[in-house]
């Protein structure tokens, strides 16, 4: 005897009540839609927040010279990477680096004559910065740092600023204003220029919002005296390579020039603790829903196994072993679960498609400061899951029931109206 | 030695704390070949007796001997495996399962059986052919009359080519008319394959086809007909 042949006969008992098993059906097909866009949501919450941070601050992989991470936050100025070029063009000759682009991030004093306040200074190269920021790909995205107010740096204006809109806010700056910065140069003596506000810029990170600023930085290095740059940021063509082109680096060139190298994620600490408590969430989201179509497909199966008691019977005093007739209604369970797990692939990726064009408003997320519009990202991983939440609960609801019913005495079930 | 051979089978029903004696001590032997009526008024324990000969129950007390092989012995597994062997059915309610079509029902107990599709199918054609159904296959049972319905029921006990076929009130939802057409099939059947037949019923005509006729009461055989 093989389940197989049992299948028609499984099929046809689920058709039997149309109305119930459609109920049923149903809740399952929901349960696994609602997986699919949770899921789906969170994903793209992810991917945004992830994307988001590398195209405006992180890029994929950091260069610094070797030591900066143990002892560079306490004597920034020592660790420098004083003749970037060779180390760009062999950071250039790696598969998959799409831009390499240097910093010199530094605290400094600004001051607006009214009052002043501490700041930290970006000097970035403009161009590089325009292409490290574009986002390709993402619904609703196209740039992870974004010019609210003003025009962009650029090299033909050495003195115009870009201030993030939390730090403009505080020091009720606007565009076309001028500003003073002073700092402590590379040598350790005193510098300040006179700079105009170009532009404001929204950045996903709250911190830099509230208290950045960029400059060129050509402008930066005459401000600190020195050729030397902080930092190279490496965009690669995907943030899937990370981590062969990290290891590419780690491997070789970070000895012959002095370097090391840190990945996006390894800075990225609150992206990590925002994705570990989401997915805690997801997994608790995931049983709620499990729990809900187990008592669902429960009921269906327990109320259709009790009323079919006299036809069990039937079956069994046919010659049919305990063993099989459980086959053939954890069968039934199952066919329920496939069916209504392929309705809420359907739904649920229709759904996300629907929802993923319209976009879903959201207000800035914890740490950020831009208003946004979320997708829904469906990923194979997600639908499998979606599915097997589904047949599983299904199959295993039927489980229960259909030990009651083999467990029949054969003649009391026959009694049975 | 015989088929059956049924030794004070005792079976006692616990409703609350009343006792129901449903059979009192029978002793019974069916021998191959045998067709045989169980006559006798309403709760004197024709249903009881039956279901323990097919191996559905369990009696209190006593032994039943199948072809020399004690019933009572085996497993839940064993006695369904038995029961396919052995063991036909036909019910007062006919028990056919509604979703299939005559044909699956009478084909649905030979897949415990290790057939061939074919050979499957040329069993249900013989049994439907034998019950002269040969023709209605496709329907569903709600698209049969009863009388059509309990050929088809007994077609599906047939197809398994058991020795024994126990028939619990066969014709008591039927009229008269189809009551006894159903009574020749069977009498056909136990001619032409030697198959036993032994059945309840309440109905006087139907228990005078029966070559050997036993009475109960009050869960005791009171007298025995010829034997064959
Ligand atoms: N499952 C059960 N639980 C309790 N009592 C039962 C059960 N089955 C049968 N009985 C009782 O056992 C006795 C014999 O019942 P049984 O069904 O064998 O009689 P019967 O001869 O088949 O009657 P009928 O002609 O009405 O079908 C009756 O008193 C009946 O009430
Ligand atoms: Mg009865």
């Amino acid at each position: 005897m093989t389940t197989v042949e049992f299948l028609p006969l499984a099929f046809r008992n689920i058709r039997r009540n149309r109305m119930r098993s459609m109920v049923t059906l149903a809740a399952i097909a929901f349960g696994a839609a609602a997986i699919i866009l949770a899921g789906g949501f969170f994903q793209d919450t992810f991917l945004r927040m992830r994307e988001g941070l590398i195209h405006s601050h992180l890029g994929h992989i950091q260069i610094y010279k070797r030591g900066y991470w143990d002892q560079g936050t306490a004597r920034p100025f020592e660790y420098l990477i004083e003749s970037p070029k060779p180390v760009v063009e062999a950071l250039g000759s790696l598969p998959n680096v799409q831009l390499i682009t240097p910093r010199f991030s530094f605290s400094g004093l600004l001051s607006t004559g009214e009052n002043t306040v501490s700041v930290m200074v970006q000097g970035v190269n403009p161009d590089g910065e325009v292409r490290l920021r574009r986002i390709e790909g993402i619904p609703h995205a196209d740039t992870g740092l974004a010019i609210l107010e003003g025009t962009d740096l650029s090299n033909d204006d050495p003195f115009g600023v870009l201030l993030g809109q939390g730090l403009a806010r505080a020091t009720r700056l606007s565009v076309g204003d001028s500003v003073i910065i002073l700092t402590n140069t590379v040598a350790g003596s005193l510098n300040a220029y006179d700079f105009t506000v170009r532009g404001l810029f929204a950045s996903p990170s709250k911190e830099f919002d509230d208290r950045g600023l960029r400059m060129p930085l050509e402008t930066a290095q005459r401000l600190l005296r020195t050729e030397a740059v902080e930092s190279l940021i490496v965009l690669l063509r995907d943030t899937r390579h990370t981590e062969s082109v990290l290891a590419q680096i780690h491997h070789g060139m970070a000895e012959t020039y002095g370097i090391e190298a840190k990945a996006w994620h390894e800075l990225a600490d609150f992206y990590n603790r925002v994705v570990a408590l989401y997915r805690r969430q997801f997994v608790v989201l995931i049983a709620i829903i499990a729990v809900i179509v187990v008592l669902s497909v429960f009921n269906t199966v327990n109320m259709s196994i009790t009323e079919r008691t006299r036809e069990i019977g039937t079956i069994m005093a046919l010659g049919f072993r305990p063993s099989e007739v459980r086959r053939l209604l954890l069968l039934e369970g199952l066919l329920m679960g496939i069916v209504g797990g392929v309705f809420g692939l359907l739904l649920g990726t229709a759904l996300a498609h629907l929802l993923s064009i319209v976009g879903i408003p959201m207000p800035p997320p914890p740490g950020g400061t831009v208003e946004w519009r979320a997708a829904i990202k469906v990923v194979p991983e997600l639908l499998l899951m979606a599915f097997g939440v589904a047949t599983l609960s299904a199959f295993f609801s039927s489980w229960y029931p259909a030990r009651r019913a083999s467990g029949l005495v054969i003649a009391d079930a026959l009694r049975h109206t | 030695m015989s088929l059956i051979q049924a030794q004070s089978l005792k079976k006692l029903y616990r409703l609350g704390k009343t006792v129901v004696e449903a059979l009192r001590g029978v002793d019974l032997s069916i021998e191959e070949g045998e067709f045989t009526a169980l006559a006798g008024p309403s709760g004197s324990g024709k249903t009881t007796l039956l279901n323990l000969l097919g191996c559905i129950e369990v009696p209190t007390e006593g032994v039943i001997l199948f072809d020399g092989i004690d019933i009572g012995r085996l497993t839940a597994s064993q006695k369904a495996d038995f029961r396919a062997e052995n063991i036909g059915f036909v019910f007062q309610t006919f028990n056919l399962i509604p979703v299939l079509t005559a044909f699956e029902n009478v084909e649905f107990p030979l897949l415990k059986k290790n057939l061939s599709r074919t050979q499957r199918h040329k069993r249900v054609e013989e049994a439907l052919e034998a019950v002269g159904l040969a023709q209605l296959g496709r329907h569903r049972p709600d698209e049969l009359s009863g009388g059509q319905r309990q050929r088809v029921a007994i077609a599906r006990a047939l197809v398994g080519r058991p020795r024994v076929i126990l028939a619990d009130e066969p014709t008591a939802n039927l009229d008269r008319q189809t009551g006894l057409q159903i009574l020749e099939i069977m009498q056909d059947l136990n001619q032409r394959y030697r198959t036993v037949f032994v059945f309840s019923t309440h109905d006087t005509m139907v228990m005078n086809l029966a070559r050997r006729l036993i009475h109960m009461r009050d869960g005791r055989l009171i007298a025995k007909g010829p034997q064959p």
